[in-house]
């Protein structure tokens, strides 16, 4: 692969350089303001974000912000924080205490820049019926007037960080892979489109933008991360990455501050100190379709 | 929201004055609203009743529902220290540390929480922890959440509209 | 001395596609209105397709729920037909039936095709398709081998390949007055039998490579694909050859005609056994594995059109086998075309959209969804047929005209055994 680089990269240039110079030639002075066209054309040659050198990195971030404003007039900051050292992110739902509220989906969508119109939500709360555990008879649409309602209990899901994400494996072009900290990342400026990740992932995580996403400006979450929760363009796959942009300067996701019941508990799996730590060893955790193998992040467990 | 919640149901007693205060508690910081009571302005000279009943006038903006019956406000205040909390099993305990009152009953409760499995951590996962106290999610005189009203469900698949005002889609 | 002899050969090779071109500009009034109205027809799929391209694929039916739909139902019905090829290559280089020889390049031809017509609809399918260079070796970062949609690049492509080299190598040689050397082109046939089945088979694993899906998660798949290519192929060749027999120079012999309903019976019993024991296994007992089977075979959730396809699937299929069974109606023209028609229609809607729809209901989270397709779909797809059958027409020509219509090059070539 790395042999490769050299000749790729030879090759994207020179054709940058020939659609820059085909499109007028002002793209060589430096200081000049770029162009929608130019930055289209830049970002139609991107490399993989898995193999793009500083440099590049910086002006693909420039490139994104540069796009928001031109297209929502909006000013964001697009970052690519690195994961932290000696940390991998696990997150554990108390079902006792999940009341199908939704307020994790609601926060979920606004802090991640998600098409309002799309139902386009990175999680799904499933009412499902007392005495059962199978997710066919489960409710993804319930919408009574007060939850809890009395026949039913609450299970949401969202993508799972799996140790080994069958989505991963799928993927024909390595538009999506795992991160150090374990969150699974998507490079919305590689994908292709072809949706195999989502037919391939058990937990049903990985959600299409079958066309541009609705976002009003004010409604533009300025605070960005470029494998989050930058806005996305039409026929991208996106999912849940435990907010990346939050989670990696030390916040929590926007899930489990909305969460109204205390529910929802993250943190780091590798400090024996954490609560998410405390709750594997003491209690009863047990985590969705284990049998898929795909080793999921994410517990579920019930108070006592 | 909790603070929302609770400050709502706690500026609803008597004379009050909430701070907002952390507190370290052994492991962790705690935050959340802390009610003071001014129990004095009245008790210095008017005997309170100290049996069960109905409240009335100035109390009877505190719904108490709480130990079904059994309990009642002399179970956790004390005639002789309405600045500090005290329960008829616990040592006196001060406003900023409820849980080691909620705990003489509450036992399992306090202990996930203090591991971090109940309750609710705020503001970082990395570093010291700050989780919430009891009394911001639970008015410890009516502890049971009450039912929300839910987020609006997601859309149907086939439903959606195209957002590009001419078009207007629909697969089937 | 060498340079000469090489110009000479490039030459010959301009002159071999030049003539090749210039004769497909050469027909009469039935091949210009045949090929005027596919292109008609691609026209207007492509203005179809400008709309999905503008406002992305929310234009067609699909969602979360059901993320393929058409489009990859015919693609892997098309990687099925691609099978054309290998049906004729293997008994003609294998099993030394030596007339299917000459037929083989119209094979080959259908392969080309049917290869492109299933690239296309998984292009269609694309929600970036201008990113497809992230899919080449080199420029992208295709991830070979862990992803199995990556494999099926890769053969699909190599057996493109191989098909144009084998149509190129018969051709040519023909062209100039040379016949071809079996010896020669043999490794070629060899690995295009291996590609021509690895195809289905990589295609059929990237259904059943999920154990996501229950309903594809077997292991049966696989050569339930290649059964129903098979015979889906055999019948789509049965009628083009008959078809041609009757518009263009080519000479269709009985024996060979024999010779591919035999194939086509051995395959679609298999094809009908395996979907016999698919059924056994879903309905013998009820699993949650089992569920989506059960929704297709009883129209649980609202798919009506897709049971009802289904269960005419399965009776075509039946009723097209009991016809092939008996020699007698095998060998009656007319009953052998029904036949064919009612297992290309089987294979259809049994392996294109029965196999890829049932697959996403219910979703992993177990909801019910459901899919019809959009005009703009049933259009574009539409036009990719049309592609496919621009493509093949083409192709057959100029391989009919060199083949079977001495269409060679002017100049006599010295040195070598000419033919006839
Ligand atoms: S839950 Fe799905 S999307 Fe998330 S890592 Fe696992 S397989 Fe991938
Ligand atoms: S949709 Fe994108 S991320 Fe998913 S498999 Fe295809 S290219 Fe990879």
């Amino acid at each position: 692969m790395v042999d490769n680089r050299s000749s790729r990269r030879g090759f994207l240039q020179g054709t940058v350089a020939l659609t820059a110079l085909l499109a007028g030639g002002c793209s060589s002075s430096k200081e000049q303001p770029k162009t929608a066209f130019e930055d289209s054309v830049a970002t139609f040659f991107q490399d993989n974000y898995q193999v793009m050198t500083k440099d590049e990195i910086k002006e693909v971030l420039a490139r994104v912000e540069r796009r928001v404003k031109r297209e929502y007039g909006v000013d964001i900051k697009c970052e690519n924080t690195p994961p932290v050292a000696d940390v991998a992110f696990g997150y554990a739902l108390n079902l006792s205490k999940c009341k199908g509220t939704r307020r994790c989906v609601e926060a979920c969508v606004s802090e991640n820049n998600c098409g309002r119109n799309h139902s386009l939500e990175n999680i799904r709360v499933l009412a499902m019926p007392h005495g059962t555990m199978d997710l066919n008879k489960s409710d993804h649409y319930y919408d009574h007037e007060q939850v809890p309602n009395s026949n039913d209990w609450y299970l949401p899901i969202q993508c799972h960080q799996c140790d080994e994400p069958a989505c991963v494996q799928a993927c024909p072009v390595e538009a999506t892979w795992k991160e150090k900290d374990g969150i699974v990342v998507i490079d919305y400026d590689w994908c292709i489109g072809c949706r195999y990740c989502s037919v391939a992932c058990p937990y049903w995580a990985r959600h299409f933008n079958w066309s541009k996403p609705n976002l009003q400006p004010d409604e533009i979450n300025p605070k960005t991360h470029y494998l989050g929760n930058r806005p996305r363009e039409a026929g991208v796959m996106e999912k849940c990455t435990f907010c990346i942009q939050k989670t990696r300067k030390g916040e929590l996701p926007a899930c489990q501050e909305a969460c109204p019941t205390g529910a929802r508990v993250f943190g780091n799996l590798l400090d024996p100190q954490s609560e998410i730590r405390y709750i594997l060893e003491n209690k009863n955790v047990f985590r969705l379709k284990e049998e898929q193998g795909t080793q999921p992040n994410f517990w579920y467990f019930y108070d006592v | 929201m909790f603070y929302s919640i609770i400050s709502a149901a706690l500026l609803l007693l008597l004379p009050v004055s909430p701070i907002w205060a952390g507190e370290k508690e052994a492991s962790f910081k705690l935050t959340g609203p802390v009610t003071t009571l001014a129990c004095k302005m009245c008790h210095t000279w008017r005997k309170p009743v100290l049996k069960q009943r109905d409240l009335k006038a100035p109390h009877n903006k505190i719904k108490l529902n709480h130990g079904a019956g059994q309990l009642w406000c002399f179970s956790c205040h004390k005639e002789n220290n309405y600045a500090n909390l005290q329960g008829d099993k616990s040592a006196v305990v001060d406003f900023k540390n409820p849980q080691k009152l909620c705990r003489t009953c509450h036992f399992r409760q306090v202990k996930s929480w203090r591991g971090g499995a109940h309750g609710k951590r705020t503001g970082s996962w990395q570093g010291e922890r700050t989780s919430w106290r009891c009394t911001a999610c639970h008015n410890p005189h009516s502890p049971q959440i009450a039912p929300f009203k839910p987020s609006p469900p997601p859309r149907r698949p086939g439903t959606v509209v195209n957002i590009d005002k001419s078009e207007s889609k629909n697969g089937g | 001395m060498s340079k000469e002899k090489n110009s000479t050969k490039n030459h010959n090779k301009v002159e071999f596609i030049l003539a090749s071109l210039i004769h497909c500009f050469k027909g009469g009034w039935l091949y210009w209105g045949w090929m005027l109205s596919l292109i008609a027809i691609v026209v207007y799929g492509a203005m179809a397709y400008g709309q999905q391209a503008r406002y992305g694929l929310s234009v067609t039916g699909l969602s979360d729920q059901i993320t393929w739909g058409l489009y990859i139902g015919n693609f892997t019905f098309f990687v099925g037909v691609a099978a054309a090829a290998v049906i004729l290559v293997i008994p003609a280089y294998l099993l030394h039936r030596n007339q299917m020889r000459r037929v083989t390049i119209l094979g080959e031809s259908l392969a080309v095709a049917a290869v492109i017509v299933a690239m296309l609809f998984v292009t269609a399918d694309l929600g970036q398709p201008l990113r497809f260079w992230h899919a080449l070796p080199l420029l992208g970062k295709l991830n070979f081998p862990t992803s199995i949609l990556a494999w099926d690049i890769v053969v699909l492509a190599l057996y493109l390949l191989v098909n144009l080299i084998i149509l190129w190598y018969l051709l040519y040689n023909k062209f100039c007055h040379k016949s071809p050397v079996v010896k020669r082109y043999f490794p070629v046939i060899v690995v295009a039998i291996i590609l021509g089945l690895s195809i289905h088979t990589v295609t059929a694993f990237m259904l059943s490579g999920n154990p996501s899906r229950p309903f594809w998660h077997t292991a049966i798949l696989a050569p339930r694909f290649i059964a129903s290519a098979f015979a889906a192929g055999a019948a789509l060749m049965i009628i083009l050859f008959q078809i041609l027999h009757i518009t263009s120079k080519f000479r269709l012999s009985k024996g060979l005609i024999r010779e591919i309903a035999l194939i086509m019976v051995f395959a679609q019993f298999f094809s009908l056994f395996l979907l016999g024991a698919e059924i056994y296994t879903a309905f013998y007992h009820n699993t949650a594995h089992d569920v989506s089977a059960h929704l297709l075979f009883t129209s649980n959730i609202g798919h009506d059109n897709l049971t009802l396809s289904i269960y005419l699937a399965i009776a075509a299929g039946l009723s097209a086998f009991s016809i092939l069974m008996v020699r007698r109606f095998r060998e009656n023209v007319s009953l052998l075309n029904i036949a064919s028609i009612l297992i290309f229609f089987a294979v259809w809607s049994e392996k294109g959209l029965g196999l890829v729809i049932p697959g996403f209901v219910p979703t992993p989270l177990g909801e019910m969804a459901q899919y019809t397709p959009s005009t703009i779909e049933i259009k574009v797809a539409i036009a990719i047929w049309a592609v496919g059958a621009i493509i093949f027409t083409l192709l057959a020509k100029v391989a009919i005209a060199i083949e079977f219509g001495g269409l060679r090059l002017k100049r006599p070539v010295e040195n070598t055994d000419t033919e006839i």
